[in-house]
């Protein structure tokens, strides 16, 4: 136990000329579970890329195993048993769950022919470490996201595997996924394997993690026992700044304003059932619950995506079906999708192109082609709106971080000037800082007049930027209430209360 | 045993089988000389070369690209390899052994899809174009440096012209000419099972399975991207070589535009034998089942005359089936 797994002493690295590592130490036992935070280009992908050996460092020196590295490469820094479970798992969906648990071993150890029952035996024992069941046949295609995770831990167990670095591992699975998961961590760390998580989540990280460490802009800002953190110093740590959110009042409480989106009895087979309410314009309605609770295709639904089966909608007191994007367009409602890189941005298009997507048509010159004039001006216009840093409209939206990303993404939907707006999670990967000023911009919309339906899962979003709040669970409407006369912790124990109900069941 | 039913039905090499046992079944309908013996021997003589040149499309497939350049590297390789023999033969009265000319031609085609390889890794070019520009530089250069006119059978290597006669098993017919298995159908066999033992039960085989399912997550890994894809492209232009060599024995005449405009309707062989179009999946034996049912069907509507016009319009309807029901069978299995 005398022998640390992994030491770093004065890590440095820059890319052309940027410092994005200066003089980082980092010291890791066996058997210990260490949390890294940072925000969104703070440096800690590329820490992890370091320790992983896809990056060369510039100064320094890494000691693993009591084995001094100057250089490291990715080989031997698999072979010292360090392992990195990827945000997206890396694992293969079109091969078989032994197969893929069995190719790392395979490669590494060189085994250049195939026998099925040794993939299956390497599997099988893998799992068995891990405690889960999963068939060894079954293509991992077929595989929920949880067990797909459950695949990529067992493939890095079945080496010699001394440290686990694990990316935002708690984003994609449920709060019973994350029980089990955190329940096979604990197995691991018994057997002496470290374990690093990399997570913007802090409150589910607590429950696990004997250690936490800050990156701040390349220098690491805190390194400390669990136990001893101040939890509500973490944004301060996180961002070097105090950030504080003032919290949403709805004004209209007494003018008795007339609901601008009301939905009565709506279903959508499979997904969602009789679900029932109403938004005034200047409200701002949260619908919470857990993945498969039915919230993201309800979004959906609104927006016409995956038109509702059954039950009414009303625009402004009148009936108003929805059954394509084009009439939720017709109604200007807008939808800002859950995940903004497939369904809501052009990565290899520029600002201009972005901001002007949903509006093309209307930016025409009289010849009735697209005018460059008016696209520049719009671009102009939200990028001060939405406080983004300067840049030429003809920039490519690839060239912007998460939170100016999702910028873009709201940018190109206020620009279709709507009455009705739909957030799916608009925060989600993003930083604490982009984070406090998105807030910021939906109350805002909210006080201009806008009827705001914010779907989220984190629970000081909703109780900062909304007056009324819906859980959902299994399809159907379980708690509504206003925001105001529930507290943080009531809302969090109504959400995971009702998935103890589910598990009673 | 219900479970094992689904799954069964499920596998994309049924549906060809089924495909297959139907057609068979309706031609022997309307044509009672359909299950005759040397109707069989004539499919699988027929089926052979194509057989080769689908495996090596297989593979290219299975990484994630449609290749188009495997007719000319066959035909490059098959037609300069009998080029050059022939002018030893007729020039210096050199007899070459039937293995050293395959292996030759072999040679040939590996080195064009190391060319290929090079555009793909170093230039990254997606497969498709990569091929597509290089198939016309090597029927370019073929033309302009080996040559574009016909080689007759009394040119051409002895030893090919032997192997084209070369009938295994033989028994007599009703009216006395000798009926057999062709010596191609042999070779074609033994591509297909080396392939399927590569693909299935080698580690470089099952790394293009991996590139062709996740290129990031296969080069986190562990594999050298640059180094599978030459493997891939080098032994598929082999492939395509010694299928480029076995066709122009078998109709005995190296003729340069043979195996023009072919390639579609090999790659259909290899899709509707359930090679995925996306990459990271396919087998052997869907490949062997594809190319015998395009085959049957080509044939056979000839034989019991409908018009070639039509008989494009039937493959092309078929096509369109198969590549319809294998979608829904991912679908199907997808879903829990």
């Amino acid at each position: 136990m005398a022998e640390h797994i992994l030491e770093l002493r004065n890590i440095s690295k820059a890319f052309s000329g940027n410092r994005v590592l200066n003089n980082v130490d980092l010291i890791i036992d066996p058997g210990e579970i260490v949390c890294l935070c940072g925000e969104n280009g703070s440096g800690k992908s590329t820490l992890i890329k370091i320790i992983s050996g896809v990056y060369t460092f510039d100064a320094g020196e890494v000691t693993i195993n009591g084995r001094c590295y100057h250089r490291l490469s990715a080989r031997q820094s698999i072979a010292e048993g360090i392992q990195v479970i990827y945000q997206d798992f890396s694992v293969f969906t079109n091969l078989s769950v032994a197969e893929n648990i069995a190719m790392n071993y395979r490669v590494h150890n060189k085994k250049r022919f195939i026998s099925d029952r040794f993939n299956r035996e390497l599997a099988r024992s893998a799992l068995a470490q891990t405690g889960v069941d999963l068939p060894l046949d079954a293509m991992v295609e077929q595989l929920s996201v949880a067990e797909k995770q459950i695949v990529a831990i067992s493939r890095a167990i079945c080496q010699d595997v001394r440290l686990i670095i694990m990316d935002e591992p708690t984003t994609a699975i449920t709060q019973k996924e994350i029980e089990k998961l955190f329940e096979i961590i604990r197995g691991l760390k018994r057997k002496g394997i470290a374990v690093m998580f990399v997570s913007h989540k802090l409150d589910e990280v607590m429950a696990i993690c004997d250690r936490i460490v800050i990156i701040r802009n390349g220098v690491m800002v805190v390194d400390s026992q669990a136990q001893d953190f101040p939890r509500e110093k973490l944004v301060f740590f996180m961002t070097g700044k105090e950030i504080e959110e003032e919290g949403f009042h709805y004004a209209g409480e007494e003018t008795e304003a007339k609901p601008l989106l009301q939905v009565e009895g709506l279903s959508l087979a499979g997904a969602f059932t009789d679900v029932s309410f109403s938004v005034r314009p200047g409200e701002i309605l949260a619908v919470t619950g857990q993945l498969g609770s039915g919230r993201t295709e309800l979004a959906e639904s609104l927006f016409g995506l995956r038109p509702a089966t059954s039950g009414t909608i009303y625009i402004d007191g009148v009936e108003t079906p929805i059954r394509s994007c084009r009439d939720a367009l017709d109604n200007r409602i807008a939808y800002l999708p859950e995940d903004r890189l497939s369904e809501g941005l052009m990565l290899r298009r520029s600002l201009g192109d972005n901001f002007s997507s949903a509006v093309i048509d209307k930016l025409t010159n009289r010849l009735g082609l697209v005018s460059e004039k008016r696209v520049e001006e719009l671009s102009v216009r939200w990028m001060t709106d939405l406080k983004m840093s300067p840049k030429h409209y003809t920039t490519l939206a690839s060239d912007f971080s998460g939170g100016n990303q999702q910028r873009i993404v709201l940018g190109k939907w206020l620009a279709s000037e709507p009455r009705i707006f739909v957030l799916n999670c608009p925060t989600v990967g993003v930083d604490v800082k982009s984070k406090s000023e998105i807030h910021a911009i939906i109350r805002d919309l909210a006080a201009q007049g806008l009827a705001i339906v914010l779907m989220s899962d984190d629970v000081g979003e909703i109780m900062a930027s909304s007056n009324r709040v819906l859980i959902m669970q299994g399809g159907r409407v379980v708690f509504e209430n206003d925001t105001e006369k529930v507290s943080e912790s009531e809302l969090n124990d109504r959400i995971i209360g009702a998935y103890r109900e589910e598990a009673v069941k | 045993m219900k479970t094992n039913v689904r799954r069964i039905a499920l596998k994309s090499e049924v549906l060809s089988l089924l495909l297959i046992v139907l057609l068979c079944i309706a031609f022997s309908i309307a044509n009672p000389a359909f299950f005759h013996i040397i109707n069989i021997l004539d499919l699988l003589k027929v089926c052979s070369y194509p057989t080769i040149f689908a495996c090596g499309v297989m593979i290219v497939l299975i990484s994630g690209g449609l290749d188009m350049s495997f007719m000319w590297i066959g035909m490059f390789s098959a037609y300069s390899t009998s080029k050059m023999l022939s002018l030893l033969q007729v020039g210096q009265g050199i007899v070459m052994p039937l293995p050293v000319i395959f292996a030759i031609s072999t040679c040939i085609g590996a080195l064009l899809g190391s060319f290929n390889a090079l555009l793909v890794s170093k230039f990254r070019l997606p497969v498709f174009i990569a091929t597509l520009s290089s198939a016309n530089i090597f029927m370019g250069v073929m033309f302009q440096f080996i040559g574009s006119e016909y080689i007759f059978p009394a040119q051409m290597p002895v030893r090919m012209i032997e192997f084209s006669k070369t009938l295994l098993f033989t028994t007599q017919s009703a009216d006395g000419t000798p009926v057999g298995l062709h010596a191609s159908v042999l070779v074609a066999a033994g591509v297909c099972l080396v392939v399927h033992f590569i693909m299935r039960y080698t580690l470089v085989g099952r790394s293009v399975y991996c590139i062709g399912g996740d290129e990031a997550a296969a080069e986190r890994v562990g594999f050298s991207r640059t180094r599978t894809r030459l493997f891939i492209f080098m032994l598929a232009g082999a492939i395509a070589g010694l299928a480029g060599i076995v066709g122009v024995s078998n109709i005995q005449v190296a003729n340069p535009y043979d195996f023009q405009n072919r390639e579609l309707t090999v790659t259909a062989a290899v899709v509707i034998g359930g090679t995925r179009i996306t990459g990271g999946s396919g087998s052997v034996i869907g490949v062997v089942l594809g190319v015998i049912l395009t085959n049957i069907i080509s044939q056979n509507l000839v034989l019991i005359g409908v018009q070639p016009e039509y008989s494009k319009f039937v493959f092309g309807i078929l096509v369109l089936f198969a590549a319809t029901v294998q979608g829904l069978q991912t679908k199907l299995r997808n879903r829990k």
